[in-house]
């Protein structure tokens, strides 16, 4: 932690390297020190907990894709770190470093917001727990102050929930920066047919990952079947996204594609 | 054609692929010489402005830096180019497009170049640039040069276009984008030169042209060209991107000055902002057809956004012209290509070279024909193929080898076999259509012939020794020209030796480009060992008493009847010690009159018939495909490992430009990065990719082999278009295929 | 201020202790330093994959790697999985299927199937389509590669189907 007290601008923390490195190479991070933090104990470890999991921070985002508990626990959470990037990249990316790196389109964060994931930070002042809806505050920008994230817990989820992943990128290849990205987690009473808990987390279409809340209150208490479903999706494109246009895509598309991939993964849902 | 060979038309592994699986192969930056400099290179931010002033004083003083050159420093010629010499090896008054090279800086490290390039100020006098082409061809817009934006303009004239129209009982009529590509070979430019004891330079490059490295280097250094020898490397692919030897030139820059060896290699940004792209096409096509669905006149106007600098825009305006009309017989056309400047970057060779562009174009329409006339797409274009008897868009006939029609049979069946899979339910919210694309084209430089000349050494061990400069650029065009002279000398392959890559050693052939290099120099190559062959069958006859026609050369032996006479002793009996031979190979053609486009370009035509079975997400536009057939025409295949390999290769690299690839520039280019310049992965590889090849042997071929490298490139886009058309029901006009442009089509149903 | 980090490396089953420049990455210290110049040099962003090797049985991006970061870590390189002239099955396959060409992909390509094939013995076509996502190749259109790596990795089974 002393470490930690003598953070200033020209320090950065390394753990995967995979967006640093790229970052210093393109002139964008100029430092004069970086300090790993890879092999701080407990840092690299998945542990139960309870029914949930935590992750530390510095585990790679590959090695947790294929982990057998996560896939037993949180397949959501798998399906989405196996298209975070290539082999290569997921055999360095951490988990850690893709959340504090903060990008609106981080491949990790949508299914970590529809599973309420909390991230631990670190720091001189002691420790906190802060939900990952709270933890971004802009693109490339967190809430860490002179902290260090050390652990993500994933709280045990519903039984009966499940959840799906989707990616739209400009090719289909995993490496490829997502256009817009949809998790949906939701948990259906079987008997009334209708949506009990339902987690709707969006990237790539505001300045952070977020959870679509509109979307979201559309759906509770909602008849399965029903339309509410067509109108979550368009108050998830309407009233929580807040796309802008980039190299990769419209604004437009993007706001299209948030109606058809939520409407889509809810019907999938309801399938089950 | 007889199929009684011992070598061509075997898959023999190529023979440079054990050292590459090794990774023992040589490319340029894996060469480190003592005293080495490093090269870097600074360049314009402004796409168009004049240099008031350039300062290179706090550069030169940072520790480590040798030599910081400008214009005025260069020895020798300040311009370059392939056909006409309009690019500066550093720019000296004005720059013309977003990465123009100002000034070089030669360093002991790396890093030290890097921080002095940061401390050289220019002063840009900053102007309004004109980037798109049609505004640069309005009357007021910005010169880009002194002679005007029109770079080019090239021609078809043929027939009487009014009354054609006015027969045709349909015509269609449409505008269609072809994106501007970049080449992106794996291994981005690298140029090593050092100076010799002697007063010349040594060049080792990454090249498609080692010849014309040395014209260039020659010149820029202000020696004549005994004086330069060029290697080429190891070359990580070039696809026309490496014929251009703007690095080579620049290290030597560096080189001559500091006198000491000196690398240059492009960063793979520095690769994408300023190396120099395939052309982006704007194109208005009209075509007219009977009831029957004959092809009655085709009227078009091609714009070719050349950006800064002509390059081969010349010749790839003239082959897209000359193209215009693809694989079929339309008896009036009137086409007019232009290659236009503006301060993008520059547009210059890439496989394809103004075909794919063209295709894409065409075979829209033919499907739009297909259409109205209630006419299947298969027999449409069998109404209209070319045959041995009729005139292509130059008015060339091709007497042998035109095996189009028997490919638009083949490739019934195959549509038919894809639309049974189409009968298949789709999963929900999926679209599934079948499409088909054909082109042809003529090999090689069709501008100007080239003509290729080799050099065949039989050494008394019966081994060989070939030389001829059409470089190898991964393609497998040595392990060709070894397979063709080991079946002419009757020797295994492993024992011939083939030296393409040394300027001193190597005749020059002109560039590895236009699928030419089998035709052309697989040509030389067979009538060389030829030669040679011949000439130690007649000093054998003679001593033997026979014929030379009695006699085979096997193996290192003269073979009579039973008896062997050696090559050892047949050679030292008549004082030779190697028996070296040297031919050349010219192909009869005429080049395109200027006025009409007419004439008899080339030696032979490659044509290619493609179908796709595609599957468009009506969601979100996403395209897949699911199968996909590529059939070729190679005349004879001399190793069919490698016409695979090509296949494969062209197709997905048409691909890329059918889906994902689009260099966008704004001001200078935006994509960067392969993170934003996406080229296809593993990922997007069809489920099934058929090859198909055809065999009509092709007379004036070696052992009836003719060129198809770029050919199963050029109709991808098409055919991938003519599907997703076919399966969303609206007709897409421009490429790439992003989901987001296929999303915006299908809101417009 | 020239600081320097002594690390010690296997590279190739053979321990190395060398001093890295604290911003010198693995890329870097094989090809320019140890004069290992099969591992390609293609992006330096980790978009391309040329430079993949792999360290501690993970192939990565050696351009992303520092080389600090290597310290105490088994590292092999294109040079390093044939043995006494004898190719590994995954080179012989990719020499017998037509998988090179230009050649330029081939190391990062041989090793990240080799990583594959040493996590996954018995690896689908799938498995393969996603393993080599992040290794570009502009020339073979992946289709032969693909197959070499399947028939390799039939053969390292012992010829016997999964």
């Amino acid at each position: 932690m002393s470490l930690m007290e003598k953070l200033d601008g020209s320090v950065s923390l390394l753990a995967g390297g995979t967006d640093l490195l790229v970052a210093m190479k393109n002139g964008r991070l100029r430092h004069r020190t970086l300090v790993d933090i890879k092999h701080i104990s407990n840092l690299g470890a998945i542990r139960p907990e309870d029914a949930g999991l935590c992750l530390g921070a510095a585990v790679n985002t590959r090695t947790i894709a294929r982990s057998p508990l996560v896939k037993e626990r949180f397949p959501l959470l798998s399906q989405a770190l196996a298209v975070l990037g290539s082999m290569q990249i997921g055999n360095r990316a951490t988990i850690g470093g893709n959340l504090a790196n903060a990008s609106p389109a981080a491949d990790s964060a949508p299914a970590l917001l529809a599973l309420e994931a909390s991230v631990k930070l670190v720091g001189p002042q002691g420790e906190r727990l802060v939900p990952l809806e709270n933890f971004f505050s802009g693109p490339g920008k967190t809430v860490l102050e002179r902290e260090l994230l050390t652990e993500i817990h994933v709280p045990s989820a519903p039984d009966q929930g499940r959840g799906v992943f989707y990616k739209v990128g400009p090719r289909g290849a995993p490496e490829d920066i997502c256009i817009v990205s949809v998790a949906v987690f939701a948990v259906a009473d079987a008997s009334k047919r209708i949506w009990t808990d339902v987690r709707i987390a969006l990237g790539a279409v505001a300045p952070t990952p977020i959870r679509a809340r509109n979307a979201e209150k559309a759906l509770l208490g909602q008849l399965i079947e029903g339309r509410a479903a067509e109108d979550a999706a368009r108050l998830a494109a309407e009233k929580d996204a807040r796309p802008i246009s980039d190299i990769r895509g419209s604004a437009n598309y993007r706001s299209a594609m948030v109606k058809v991939l939520v409407a889509r993964a809810l019907e999938q849902l309801s399938e089950r | 054609m007889s199929n009684d060979h011992k070598v061509i038309g075997k898959s023999i592994p190529r023979l440079d692929a054990r050292s590459k699986v090794l990774g023992e192969a040589r490319y340029a930056d894996d060469l480190s010489l003592p005293g080495m400099l490093y090269v870097k290179v600074a360049r314009s931010p402004h796409p168009n402005a004049r240099i008031r002033s350039i300062d290179t004083s706090r550069a030169r003083n940072y520790p480590g830096v040798v030599s910081v050159l400008t214009a005025q420093d260069i020895p020798g010629e300040k311009l370059m180019g392939p056909i006409i010499k309009d690019q500066p090896v550093l720019c000296g008054e004005a720059v013309g497009y977003v990465g123009d090279a100002v000034a070089l800086v030669g360093a002991e490290t790396e890093q030290a170049a890097e921080e002095a390039l940061k401390l050289i100020k220019v002063d840009y006098e900053i102007l309004a640039p004109v980037l798109d082409p049609f505004k640069a061809m309005e009357p007021g817009a910005p010169q880009v040069h002194s002679g005007g934006n029109i770079g080019t303009h090239s021609k078809v004239r043929r027939g009487d276009m009014e009354a054609a129209f006015r027969d045709a009982t349909v015509v269609v009529e449409k505008r269609f984008f072809y994106p501007r590509v970049e080449h992106a070979y794996m291994e981005p430019e690298v140029a090593v030169v050092a100076p010799d004891p002697g007063g010349g330079f040594t060049v080792w490059s990454s090249t498609q042209y080692a010849h014309l490295d040395r014209e260039e280097v020659s010149r820029v250094l202000g020696l004549p060209q005994s004086r330069v020898r060029v290697h080429q490397m190891m070359t990580g692919g070039g696809f026309g991107g490496k014929i251009n030897p703007h690095a080579q030139c620049l290290a030597a820059l560096i080189a001559w000055r500091a006198g000491r060896p000196a690398k240059l290699r492009y960063s793979r940004e520095e690769s994408l902002i300023s190396s120099y792209k395939c052309h982006p096409f704007v194109m208005d096509m009209k075509l007219g057809a009977n009831q029957e669905g004959k092809l009655l006149a085709l009227e078009a106007t091609l714009v070719g956004n050349t950006g800064a600098y002509l390059l081969q825009g010349k010749a790839v305006i003239t082959k897209s012209a000359t193209h215009v009309s693809g694989p079929y017989y339309i008896p009036n056309i009137k086409a007019d290509a232009y290659a236009v400047f503006t301060n993008c970057v520059p547009c210059g060779a890439m496989r394809g070279y103004g075909v794919p562009q063209v295709t894409f174009a065409l075979e829209s329409l033919m499907d739009e024909l297909t259409g109205r006339l209630g006419l299947d797409p298969i027999e449409l274009r069998m109404r209209n193929a070319l045959d041995t008897t009729l005139p292509n868009a130059t008015g060339q006939v091709m007497g042998a080898s035109v095996p189009i029609k028997e490919m638009l049979g083949k490739a019934k069946l195959t549509v038919q076999s894809f639309k049974l899979l189409l009968q298949q339910a789709p999963a929900k919210g999926k679209l599934r259509a079948v499409g088909v694309g054909c082109s042809s084209r003529g090999i090689g430089s069709i501008r100007k012939p080239s003509r290729s000349t080799a050099v065949v050494s039989l050494h008394p061990d019966g081994s060989a020794t070939v030389a001829c400069g059409h470089v190898d650029l991964g393609q497998g065009s040595d392990t060709m020209m070894a397979q063709v002279a080991a079946e002419e000398l009757g020797v295994d392959v492993d024992r011939v030796n083939v030296v393409t890559n040394d300027t001193a050693i190597s005749p020059d052939c002109e560039s590895t480009s236009a699928s030419r290099v089998t035709y052309l120099s697989g040509n030389a190559v067979r009538l060389a060992a030829a030669k040679a062959r011949r000439r130690v069958l007649e000093i054998a006859a003679g001593d033997l008493g026979c014929a030379p026609e009695e006699l085979r050369l096997m193996n290192g032996s003269v073979v009579y009847r039973e008896q062997g006479v050696t090559l050892a002793g047949l050679f030292s009996k008549h004082t030779f010690h190697s028996v070296t031979s040297v031919a050349e190979f010219l192909p009869d053609t005429v080049p395109p009159d200027p006025e009409t486009g007419q004439g008899r370009p080339a030696g032979t035509y490659n044509f290619n018939v493609h179908v796709a079975l595609v599957e468009v997400d009506e969601g979100t536009g996403q395209i897949l495909i699911l199968r996909y057939l590529a059939l070729t025409d190679v005349g004879h295949m001399i190793n069919p490992l490698i016409v695979e390999g090509q296949v494969h290769g062209g197709m997905m690299m048409g691909l890329g430009s059918a889906l994902m690839e689009e260099v966008k520039v704004e001001n200078g280019v935006t994509n960067t990065s392969f993170a934003t310049y996406l080229i296809p992965t593993t990922f997007d590889v069809p489920q099934e990719l058929l090859i198909g090849v055809v065999e009509e042997p092709e007379p004036t071929g070696p052992f009836g082999a003719k060129g198809f490298a770029e050919g199963s490139l050029d109709p991808v886009g098409a055919t991938i278009a003519n599907a997703v058309s076919k399966a969303i029901g609206v007709r897409v006009t421009r490429l790439p295929m992003t989901s987001e442009r296929i999303h915006e089509l299908l809101s417009q149903r | 201020m020239n600081i320097t980090h002594n690390i010690r490396v296997i590279i190739n089953g053979q321990t190395r202790e060398i001093s890295v420049a604290p911003n010198e990455t693995l890329q870097d210290l094989l090809r320019y330093r140890l004069g290992l110049v099969g591992t390609k040099s293609g992006c330096e962003t980790g978009d391309c994959g040329a430079c993949t090797v792999i360290v501690d049985g993970k192939a990565v991006n050696s351009c992303l790697v520092l080389a600090v970061e290597s310290n105490e870590s088994s590292v092999t390189t294109i040079e390093g999985i044939s043995s006494n002239g004898e190719l590994h099955p995954l080179q012989q396959a990719f020499i017998d299927h037509g998988a090179v060409q230009c050649g330029f992909c081939t190391p990062g390509m041989i090793l990240a199937a080799k990583s594959l094939l040493d996590e996954d013995p018995n690896a689908n076509e799938k498995d393969i389509r996603l393993a080599l996502a992040g290794n570009l190749c502009r020339c073979t259109g992946y289709v032969s590669i693909m197959k070499a790596v399947a028939a390799a990795g039939k053969t390292l089974r012992g010829g016997s189907r999964a």
